[in-house]
């Protein structure tokens, strides 16, 4: 399901005559089954930018659709929430029922689906995220662990079985083992065939999972492109407060010492192997 | 409803001693009840339209501040126009017969409680959280000899008073996330409504006891321990403006029981 931004802006209903938009002739489309990552500085519009994806907000000029659903039209926007999942920062805190099972059939029951139906839906939710329905079904999500609540809370979206999945800074206060374990748990769902849209700050977190980048400055698209492209640019990322990740970083700092390596880098491990293959061909014309 | 929303700026009324705002305000809502006549109910209103003008608050914020206790007013107003039936009847809208008891009180009451409205509005406007609670401590101090706990009190206020729009971001957060997973608050009868309010109370009650103990635990690690000991940044003290407006709210008080008794 394609998802079109058509010229979107955005202005938050003026609370004191300021009526700088949030979101500034935004065009953009994110196709069936891409991971985009999305960064921007603080207050460039990422939140406000996902919110328009499943009609939480509604453009001030310009179009959103979904699938080709006007998002507009008040009955097609209870559709396009089916099928796009929004999971907020720290999704973990609009947990509210009494068990675990409760709260992810949250989303099919306000749906109207059918209870059996229900049941095997919030099996197979939980199941994604890699959480056991017999083991923590029954038990109050405030009694798991962080890191398992906030799994809980990304089941409840899925329950609803949504094409498209939209999270917002999903690693936010995660140690880093659950940091880990959740950039496993969306490279998975991604393979699955979920289109992932994912705001981060974290550019280690977007350059191991992302194909796609959208940079966001002041409201408008700075840039949009393939992830090593977006990173390639060090300087005019830098120069609007993003970073790069460490290993472009490490990269750039070889060439600029003459050594030039022949891929551009992204994670760690894309770099050591990019070192290791720089070094076997340096040996061989030796 | 108005408490909370500050609005800053430097006027007379920003810069007077909260503890005679506090004051002035609550005699001055009494005050408007010795209002029996459209000479009193003038007068009234000119000391709230003086206190307005120089207060630095825009009009326009005002208004909007006012908006959601509009409804009451005009509630107000239909009501009594509807079912006071003394004096000569004035004009016949279908069934009901408007008589002039009946616009009289409802003009009267519709315009009283708008005083009254306006006048907290008004003090919301121009005292922040702090200076309230300095002020509410201020008064409470002399009770401390009979056990009232007057810093802890006016503490309680203004942690109270500084939540208040937390919370309510916080409330519309929720909202958000659960109507991204399909939940319904716009549609639907007053129970199903009711229903929906639960998935948004208990995440808000949750959030509320995480705010309060990241809230103690940094009061705490910044060795607060009450009253014992402690000195103030702004001490009170009251000058001649705070005096100037007590004069002028006795000058009201006075020219209204006047015109009660009669002897104006």
């Amino acid at each position: 399901m394609p998802i079109r931004f058509d010229h979107v802006t955005y202005a938050y209903p003026a609370t004191r005559g300021d009526a700088q938009p949030a979101l500034v002739d935004v065009d953009l489309t994110v196709a069936d089954g891409e991971f985009l990552g999305v960064i921007g500085h603080t207050g460039s519009g990422k939140s406000t930018l996902i919110q328009h994806i499943n009609g939480l907000l509604l453009p001030t000029t310009g179009r959103v659709t979904v699938d080709g659903i006007d998002l507009v039209d008040r009955t097609a926007r209870r559709e396009v929430r089916r099928r796009v999942g929004l999971v907020f920062q720290y999704p973990e805190h609009q947990l509210f029922a009494d068990t675990v099972a409760e709260d992810v059939a949250f989303g099919p029951r306000a749906l109207g689906l059918p209870a059996g139906e229900i049941e095997q839906l919030v099996i197979t939710a939980l199941e994604r995220v890699g959480l056991d329905f017999c083991e923590v079904g029954h038990r109050s999500p405030f009694e798991l662990s962080g890191g398992q609540m906030r799994r809980v809370a990304i089941a409840g979206v899925l329950a609803t079985r949504p094409g498209t999945l939209v999270l917002d800074e999903p690693m936010a206060g995660l140690d880093p083992v659950g940091r880990g374990a959740m950039r496993e748990l969306l490279r998975t769902l991604h393979h699955q065939g979920l289109t992932v849209i994912m705001v981060s700050h974290d550019m280690e977190d977007v350059a191991a999972l992302a194909d796609r980048v959208l940079v966001l400055r002041n409201g408008a698209v700075y840039a949009c492109g393939t992830t090593s492209d977006v990173f390639s640019h060090h300087a005019e990322l830098r120069e609007i407060g993003l970073g790069v990740p460490r290993a472009a970083l490490f990269a750039a700092r070889l060439a600029a010492r003459g050594v030039v390596l022949h891929a551009h880098p992204l994670t760690v491990e894309a770099l050591a192997d990019a070192i290791a293959s720089a070094c076997t061909s340096h040996r061989e014309v030796g | 409803m108005a408490l909370g929303q500050y609005h800053k700026a430097d006027s007379v009324l920003h810069r007077m001693d909260p503890r005679f705002k506090l004051v002035i305000a609550v005699v001055y809502m009494l005050v408007i009840f010795l209002a029996n006549d459209a000479a009193g109910l003038v007068l009234v209103l000119a000391f709230l339209g003086v206190a307005v003008s120089l207060s630095g608050v825009p009009a326009r914020l005002l208004v909007s501040g006012l908006r959601p206790v509009l409804v009451l007013v005009v509630f107000t107003f239909v009501v009594n126009l509807v079912f006071i039936r003394s004096g000569e009847p004035v004009v016949d809208i279908g069934p009901v017969s408007v008589t002039t008891g009946g616009l009289s009180t409802a003009l009267f009451m519709a315009t009283r409680l708008l005083a009254l409205f306006v006048a907290t509005a008004l003090l919301g406007f121009t005292t922040s959280s702090v200076d309230l609670a300095d002020g509410m401590e201020g008064l409470l101090a002399p009770f401390e000899r009979f056990g009232v706990p007057a810093h802890e009190l006016s503490m309680i206020l203004s942690i109270a008073l500084r939540f208040i729009p937390i919370l309510t971001m916080e409330k519309d957060r929720i909202m958000r996330a659960q109507s991204a997973r399909g939940a319904d608050f716009e549609t639907g009868n007053v129970i199903t409504r009711f229903r929906a309010i639960l998935p948004v109370l208990t995440p808000l009650f949750m959030s509320a006891f995480r705010h309060a103990e990241d809230l103690s635990t940094a009061m705490e690690s910044r060795c607060y321990h009450g009253k014992e000991g402690r000195t103030r940044v702004k001490v009170l003290r009251p000058a001649a403006r705070d005096w100037y407006a007590v004069a002028a709210l006795a000058l009201l008080g006075a020219a209204l029981v006047a015109l009660r008794t009669g002897a104006l």
